[in-house]
C-alpha cells in the first residue's frame, strides 16, 4: 500500500496556495511561541544574571527581604557574630538600593541600581572591578554597567581609551571610572557598582551598621547546606540563609509569584498555540471536506478507515513540520532584534526548540484529530 | 425459487461468483422505513457480463451496493466471492472490497494523482504485490486502456472518456475477481461510451473476470452476455436471459 504520508504530501502539494496558507498559519503559531517562551526565559535569565555570579557559599538576607532588588536592610552585628563558627572563612557585607542617576547629556533623572562592596576581593564577581579595586579606593568612584539602558547616556562611548565621566549620582558628584557588565532585568534599567563607603556617601540617609546582603565564604570542604542551618540558628529569625542554589530559587520564585509575567507570557503561548490549532483545523476540515467524494471512494476500494485517518493525521504533521522550520528561522532573527531592543538575554535554547516543535506537532494533530471526524460522513454507499 | 446450486451446476464448472436469494432491503426503521428491493433473486457466473438495467428507482444502485459490500444486508442470502454478506461486519465487507474492481458512474480519481498513481494506488491495495510490480502493472493497464501517453496527467487534464479509462484501469488493477460498474458511460457521448465500456468487457473477459454493469444506456446492453431488469425492487419475470456468444480470448 501507498504510504499515508506520501498520499497526503501529494495532496497537500497539489494545492500550492492552499499549502502555503497553511504553513504561514503554523508558522505564526511557532513564531509566537517562540517568542513569548524566550521571552520569559529572558526575564528569568536576566534575574539570575547578579545571583549566579555570587561566589560566596551562603548568602544571608533579612527575612523579610522577598528579592535582592527590593532588600529589607539588617543589622551587620549579626554578620559579624558569624566567623565564630568554625566552618565559616569570611564574611562580606553588601549595601543594595536605587538611586537617582541624572543623565549628564540630557540632564533628565532615572533609576539606578547600586551594589555598594568590598572592592578588594568580593565574593560577588563583577567584570572590570578586579583591575579597578584601587581606583574603588578613591572616594565617589563607580562602576558603570555597559549593559544599561539607553536613557543613562552614551557611558560605554565616552569611557573609551580610559577616560572617567563626571555624573551626578544622589545629586552628588562621583566619577564613572570604569565600565562592567550586570545587565537589565524587569524592574532594573541600568546598575552601578562601587565600594561600601562610597556607596555610604551616595545614600546619606542609610547607617553603616544597616546592611542588605551578607555573603559567607566557607573552608573547604565542609558542607554548605548544613552549615546554613547551623548559621540559622546563630542568626535567629531575623535573617535567612541561603545556598547558592537556594538564593537563585528563591529570586525566581519572587518573580513568579509577584508578576504577572509568567501569566502573560504562558498566555501569549497558548494564543500562538491556539491560532495555530485554528488554522491547521480549519485547513484540514476544508481539506476533507473537499475531498469527501474521493475519500468514499477510496472507502469503496477498500481502504480501511484506519488509513484514511493515517492520511489526515499526516497531512497535519507534514503541516508541523513545514511551519516549524521557517517559524525557528523567523524566531531565531527576532530573538535577535528583541535582544538588542530590550537589552535582555533573549537566546534560542535546545530545550525550547524541542519544547515547540513538540507543541507544534501536538497542535497539529489534534488539529487533524478533530478534521478527521467529518470523514465519517464519508458513506462510500453514496459514491454509486 | 429456481434451485441455484443446479443451476450452478449445469453451467458446469465453478461455483457463481455472486449468488443471490430472497434479499429484502428497506432504508430508514419504523414507520419511516422504506422497502427497495423485494425478494430479489440473481447469480452470477464465472467469466460473464451483465447488464442490469430498468427504469430509476428500481432498486439497481443498491442491489449492487450490496452485493460491493457498501451497504449491510439483513434479509434474505446473499453470497459473494464465496463469502457470506449476510449480516457482516464492517472490515468483513473491507476484505470484500477489496477483492472488487469498481467503476462508478464519476470517475472519482484522485484530482491530486496522476493517472499512473491512481491505477498504482489500488494496485498495491495488495500487500502481496511489490511496489515495483505494481508500478509496472499499472503502465501496462493505462496502455491497454490507450493511455500509455497520458500517465503522468492529472485527471483535470485528461477528458471525460479518458478519465472514464482511468478508472476501468484502477478496475483492474488488484486483479479483482468481479467487477462492478454503476452507469459507467453517463458522463459520455455514445461513441466514447460504447469505447469505455467494449474496453471493460475486452479486458475482463481476457482476465475471466465477471463483470456486473448497472446502466440504461440502450445503445450498450448489446455487449452484454445476459441482461436484467429490474423493476419496483423486483427482478422482472419477463426478462429472457439473452445469451450473445461469449466472446474468448
Amino acid at each position: 500500500m501507498f504510504p499515508s504520508a506520501y498520499l497526503a504530501w501529494c495532496q497537500l502539494s497539489h494545492g500550492r496556495i492552499k499549502l502555503i496558507v497553511a504553513s504561514a498559519g503554523v508558522v505564526v503559531a511557532v513564531l509566537l511561541m517562540l517568542m513569548q517562551l524566550g521571552f520569559l526565559r529572558a526575564a528569568y535569565d536576566s534575574t539570575l544574571i547578579v545571583p549566579r555570579r555570587v561566589s560566596a557559599d551562603l548568602i544571608i538576607m533579612s527575612s523579610k527581604t522577598p528579592s535582592m532588588f527590593r532588600p529589607t536592610s539588617w543589622s551587620r552585628r549579626l554578620l559579624y557574630r558569624l566567623p565564630a563558627h568554625p566552618a565559616v572563612a569570611s564574611v562580606q557585607a553588601v549595601y543594595l538600593g536605587n538611586a537617582k542617576w541624572r543623565n549628564p547629556w540630557n540632564r533628565e533623572e532615572f533609576s539606578i541600581f547600586v551594589y555598594g562592596l568590598e572592592p578588594f576581593r568580593p565574593l560577588l564577581d563583577f567584570e572590570g572591578l578586579p583591575e579597578r579595586r584601587e581606583l574603588m579606593k578613591l572616594p565617589d568612584t563607580v562602576l558603570f554597567d555597559a549593559g544599561s539602558r539607553a536613557n543613562f547616556g552614551p557611558v560605554s562611548k565616552e569611557l573609551e581609551g580610559g577616560r572617567v565621566l563626571p555624573v551626578e549620582v544622589n545629586r552628588r558628584r562621583v566619577e564613572v571610572v570604569g565600565l562592567t557588565r550586570a545587565g537589565v532585568t524587569i524592574g532594573v534599567d541600568g546598575n552601578l557598582v562601587t565600594s561600601d563607603t562610597n556607596f555610604l556617601r551616595l545614600f546619606p540617609e542609610r547607617h553603616v551598621g544597616r546592611i542588605d546582603l551578607g555573603l559567607v565564604e566557607l573552608k573547604p570542604g565542609v558542607s554548605a547546606g548544613e552549615v546554613a542551618v547551623e548559621l540559622a540558628a546563630m542568626l535567629g529569625p531575623e535573617a535567612r540563609v541561603l545556598t547558592r542554589s537556594r538564593f537563585q530559587d528563591h529570586e525566581l520564585k519572587f518573580l513568579r509569584e509577584n508578576g504577572p509575567i509568567e501569566f502573560i507570557f504562558m498566555m501569549g503561548t497558548a494564543v500562538g498555540f491556539f491560532i495555530g490549532f485554528v488554522i491547521v483545523y480549519q485547513i484540514l476540515h476544508t481539506d476533507v471536506t473537499n475531498h469527501l467524494p474521493q475519500f468514499a471512494t477510496m472507502k469503496a476500494i477498500g481502504f480501511a478507515d484506519g488509513y484514511l485517518l493515517r492520511l489526515v493525521l499526516s497531512e497535519g504533521l507534514l503541516l508541523a513540520v513545514f511551519g516549524f522550520f521557517p517559524g525557528l528561522g523567523l524566531a531565531t532573527i527576532l530573538y535577535e532584534v528583541a535582544g538588542r531592543v530590550t537589552l535582555l538575554p533573549v537566546e534560542m535554547t535546545l530545550d525550547r526548540v524541542v519544547l515547540v516543535f513538540s507543541l507544534t506537532i501536538v497542535m497539529c494533530l489534534f488539529s487533524g484529530a478533530i478534521a478527521v471526524r467529518k470523514l465519517r460522513a464519508a458513506d462510500p454507499a453514496d459514491v454509486f | 425459487m429456481r434451485d441455484l446450486r443446479s443451476t450452478a451446476e449445469v453451467r458446469g464448472s465453478e461455483e457463481p461468483v455472486v449468488i443471490g436469494s430472497g434479499i429484502d432491503f428497506s432504508f430508514g426503521d419504523g414507520e419511516s422505513s422504506k422497502q427497495i428491493l423485494f425478494q430479489v433473486d440473481l447469480e452470477i457466473r464465472p467469466g460473464e457480463v451483465v447488464i442490469l438495467n430498468g427504469p430509476s428507482g428500481g432498486g439497481k444502485t443498491t442491489l449492487l451496493t450490496l452485493i460491493a459490500g457498501l451497504r449491510t444486508l439483513r434479509h434474505g442470502r446473499l453470497r459473494v466471492l464465496g463469502e457470506e454478506l449476510l449480516n457482516a461486519a464492517p472490515a468483513e465487507l473491507v476484505a470484500i472490497r477489496r477483492r472488487i474492481g469498481f467503476v462508478f458512474q464519476a470517475h472519482n480519481l484522485l484530482e491530486f494523482l496522476s493517472a499512473h498513481r491512481n491505477v498504482e494506488l489500488v494496485a498495491r491495495l495488495d500487500p502481496r504485490i511489490a511496489p515495483t510490480e505494481a508500478r509496472e502493472r499499472s503502465r501496462e493497464l493505462l496502455e491497454a486502456v490507450g493511455l500509455g501517453h497520458r500517465l503522468d496527467y492529472h485527471p483535470s487534464n485528461l477528458s471525460g472518456g479518458q478519465k472514464q479509462r482511468v478508472a476501468i484501469a484502477r478496475a483492474l488493477a488488484a486483479n479483482p475477481e468481479l467487477v462492478l460498474a454503476d452507469e459507467p458511460t453517463a458522463s459520455l457521448d455514445g461513441k466514447s461510451g460504447r469505447d469505455v465500456v467494449e474496453l471493460l468487457r475486452d479486458l475482463a473477459k481476457r482476465r475471466g473476470c465477471p463483470v456486473l454493469m448497472v446502466t440504461h444506456d440502450h445503445r450498450i446492453q448489446d455487449v452484454a452476455d445476459r441482461i436484467i431488469t429490474m423493476e419496483d425492487g423486483r427482478i422482472t419475470p419477463a426478462t429472457e436471459p439473452r445469451i450473445h456468444e461469449k466472446i474468448r480470448v
